[in-house]
Order: C-alpha cells, then sequence, then structure tokens
C-alpha cells in the first residue's frame, strides 16, 4: 500500500512540477519581450473585449490555426491587432491595422511555432489604451521554424506569389445569407521563408525570405493592411471579415522581404 | 468506505501502469547506429555509446562537483538570419544549462558543414587545453540524439574520457540540480 500511493504522490508531483515550471517560463518571457513591443505602456486583460482561438496541443507546429475576434468599449474604434507569439525568435506574428474606424476586427491565420509559447492578441483603441488576451498553446516538438520548407525551392518561381480567394461566410439553416456581413479565406503560395532552416544537401542555412507586408481593398476603398513575420506558415492563409458595399472585387497586394510584390483581384459578387 | 475502496483501486491501477510503463521501456532497447544519427533526432536513445561512459543524472552531478569534467551543452539553436529587415525584433534565446558548461549549439546534427566541423574541433581542443585525456560531458535533452552524435563525434577527434550523459537538462533539474541561463555558441557563416 505504501509503495502505490508513494507511486501515485511520485506522478502527482512530476505533473505540479512540469506545469508550474512551464508557466513560470511563460510569463518570464513575456516580461522580457513586452518592452521592446509597447514599451512601459500599461496593458489591460480583457476576455470580454477579445476571444482567441487556438489548440490546446498542435497537431502540426507548422501549420496552427488561430482565431481573434476582438472589439473596444463602446465610442471608441480598433486602431490596431497586434498578435504575438512569446517564444518564437521573432515574437511578432502580425500587426493588423484596420484602414478605417472599425468597433469589431475578426482575423483568422494560419501561423507556425518552434515550441510551446503564448499566443496573445492586443488590440489598441484610437484612445491608445491597449487590451490584451492569452492562451498558451503546446506543441508536438517538431520545432516548426527551422523544419525543412514543403515547397520545393527548385521549382519555387512556378507558384511563388499566386493566390486564392474563397468566401466562407456561414450560411443559415435554408443555405442563403442572412447579411451583408461576409468572411473570406486568402491563401497565398509562399515559402515564407524563416532563415532558420537548412539546406539539406548544402547544411547550410536558407536565407529569410517571408511575406511582411500585405493589404486588402474592397473594390477603390482599403480594408485593412498588416505588417507580418516569419510566424504565419509556409503558404499563409488570412481569413477576415468584411461587409458587401457594392464593390466588385477585393484587391490583395502583398510584398516580401526579397522586395518582390505580388497583386491578384477575386469578384465578391455586388451587394445582396 | 466504498469511496476509500476506490480511491485504493484507483492508486493499484496507477501503481501497475507506471510499474508496466517502467518495465515495458526496458526492453524497448534502441540499437546503436553505425555511423551518426541523421534524423528524428527526438526520440528513443541507445543505453549507451561504444567507446564512452555513460552516466545518470547522480554520477554527472558528482562528476559536475569534482570539476575536472567539461560540461558540453549541444543543444541546437539556430542563428539569427543575417538579411532581416532594419529593425525587426528578433530575440536571441537563452536555455537553462548546468552552470559552467559550454554551450556549443548544433554540433549533434547528423550531418555537418565541413566548416562547422572544424569549428567543433578548434572549440574542444581550445577548451580541453590540447588535452586528449581530459573528461568531457555531453548532454542535452532527455531522448534526445544530438548528445549522442556529439559525443561520438569527439571520440572520432581521438578524446580518450568522452561521457554521455543521456538524461541531461530533464534528468538534472529532476534532482533539482542547479541550472542556469545561458546564450549559445555556434558556427556562424
Amino acid at each position: 500500500m505504501k509503495y502505490r500511493s508513494g507511486a501515485l504522490a511520485l506522478a502527482m508531483a512530476c505533473a505540479l512540477n512540469l506545469t508550474s515550471g512551464s508557466m513560470a517560463l511563460a510569463e518570464d518571457t513575456w516580461s522580457a519581450i513586452k518592452p521592446a513591443i509597447f514599451q512601459e505602456r500599461v496593458i489591460h486583460h480583457s476576455r470580454e473585449l477579445i476571444s482567441l482561438e487556438a489548440p490546446y496541443r498542435t497537431l502540426d507546429d507548422r501549420v496552427i490555426p488561430i482565431k481573434v475576434r476582438s472589439t473596444v468599449p463602446s465610442g471608441r474604434s480598433i486602431k490596431s491587432l497586434t498578435l504575438i507569439a512569446d517564444d518564437n525568435p521573432m515574437p511578432v506574428i502580425g500587426v493588423f491595422r484596420p484602414a478605417s474606424p472599425v468597433s469589431k476586427f475578426g482575423i483568422g491565420l494560419n501561423i507556425r511555432l518552434d515550441g510551446t509559447s503564448n499566443i496573445r492578441a492586443v488590440v489598441e483603441a484610437d484612445d491608445g489604451s491597449l487590451y490584451m488576451t492569452k492562451k498558451l498553446v503546446k506543441t508536438s516538438g517538431q520545432g516548426a521554424c527551422a523544419a525543412p520548407p514543403i515547397t520545393d525551392l527548385d521549382t519555387i518561381d512556378e507558384t511563388l506569389g499566386k493566390m486564392a480567394f474563397n468566401d466562407v461566410t456561414a450560411k443559415s439553416a435554408s443555405g442563403g445569407f442572412t447579411s451583408i456581413a461576409r468572411r473570406g479565406r486568402l491563401k497565398l503560395m509562399h515559402p515564407n521563408l524563416t532563415g532558420l532552416q537548412m539546406n539539406q544537401i548544402t547544411l547550410l542555412h536558407i536565407p529569410a525570405r517571408y511575406i511582411d507586408k500585405l493589404t486588402v481593398w474592397q473594390g477603390k476603398r482599403e480594408l485593412f493592411s498588416v505588417e507580418s513575420g516569419i510566424t504565419l506558415s509556409e503558404n499563409p492563409e488570412i481569413e477576415f471579415d468584411y461587409r458587401l458595399d457594392g464593390s466588385e472585387d477585393l484587391t490583395i497586394e502583398a510584398s516580401d522581404t526579397d522586395g518582390t510584390k505580388f497583386k491578384s483581384s477575386f469578384p465578391i459578387g455586388p451587394a445582396g | 468506505m466504498r469511496r476509500q475502496a476506490t480511491r485504493h483501486i484507483l492508486a493499484a491501477v496507477l501503481g501497475l501502469a507506471l510499474a508496466v510503463l517502467s518495465f515495458g521501456a526496458s526492453f524497448a532497447e534502441v540499437a546503436e547506429p553505425e555511423g551518426y544519427k541523421l534524423d528524428h533526432f527526438r526520440s528513443a536513445v541507445p543505453c549507451g555509446l561504444k567507446g564512452a561512459k555513460t552516466v545518470g543524472a547522480k554520477a554527472a552531478w558528482a562528476l559536475w562537483q569534482g570539476g575536472d569534467t567539461l560540461f558540453i551543452d549541444v543543444m541546437p539553436q539556430a542563428p539569427k538570419p543575417k538579411n532581416l529587415p532594419e529593425g525587426t525584433f528578433w530575440r536571441e534565446r537563452t536555455r537553462d544549462t548546468i552552470p559552467g558548461s559550454y554551450w556549443l549549439a548544433n554540433v549533434g546534427y547528423g550531418r555537418l558543414h565541413p566548416d562547422a566541423e572544424l569549428w567543433f574541433k578548434d572549440k574542444l581542443e581550445l577548451l580541453s587545453g590540447g588535452n586528449k585525456e581530459r573528461p568531457i560531458l555531453f548532454y542535452c535533452l532527455m531522448n534526445c540524439w544530438m548528445s549522442w552524435n556529439a559525443a561520438k563525434r569527439a571520440l572520432s577527434y581521438g578524446y580518450q574520457n568522452v561521457l554521455w550523459f543521456p538524461e541531461g537538462t530533464d534528468g538534472w533539474s529532476f534532482e533539482n540540480y542547479p541550472l542556469k541561463a545561458q546564450y549559445p555558441a555556434m558556427y556562424v557563416r
């Protein structure tokens, strides 16, 4: 009996030890990187204003779906939404900036993580106040920032910068749309090289080359732009909300760190 | 009464599960590859390394206290890319290593660039003071082949007292031995 309860106590001690260890580590990282991103500014925690969906444990560290819905206190509008992966070498995933004042902003992304990390969404209101929510995402140990690219880099020019766009708006039970609100999903073919990946033949690192700026236009009106880093997955996907306004198309402009520019337009149809 | 019985049964089942798990692990013996381990670095490792002495956490602790053994951490970490746009926020990451260790990152891969291998050789020569009999202990994490590969390389360079500590910092911290955050040294082209 003594042995059994001993084993149980040991198992429990291990579990507790591991949990507290990783939690403490995660917060240490944040206190180290926060000044570089937000200086000494006060950030309010708010699960009410921001919701962040991310898996508790990843299936594939290279392609992790995350979803953010954000709003700001009434009377305010959203200036920016910053997504952060604390423990990635380049912690800022992206800074999204709506082009005109909006009170709500939703985004979905595929990201990659080098290891278990807190993910944060920080919203800046037009009065400069900051609101944040976070979620710990546990990885499966693949070390995705250094994972070899899926794309064959010898034939990259055939697909580089190609885009696909899909309307992924949830439909009503009868199969129709209930309003002019729409959700779109953009897929952009780009290896988004992290600079941490090794060429298995030369045994040298492949230089970084990733999408660092992307802008979405609805007709002639800019919807939002994003400044992004290596945490966006290879062939990144971005989901975003828009409202039909009579414009006939969406245009996406993107550029990468080599200065290559990409542009595509997609018909979205007239307002219902 | 019934509740207590349930608790006893639960404890018994857990105890049994743990016993079976540890028993099973000792059976699944991993053979030493001929050359270096080329992939799947985070997987079960062999019980030893031919030509080297394998040590557990307590033996490593004794060596550490003795002070004669070079401790080399070989945990990989990619260097900061050279062509990042100006102003990009990059965080050079530390790792909690055994105090007094030298963290030589990336020398445990299956294959090394010839210049990276020269760098590793030079480092060992410098740290050992050119003394091939100096005891050198290699580690990274539990179930990580990087330390196995690096120790095997050191043997191939002619070091005669190579020690392999397969449990690495996981086994070390389990015993509550001290760790210290450190930045890596690495070959950068």
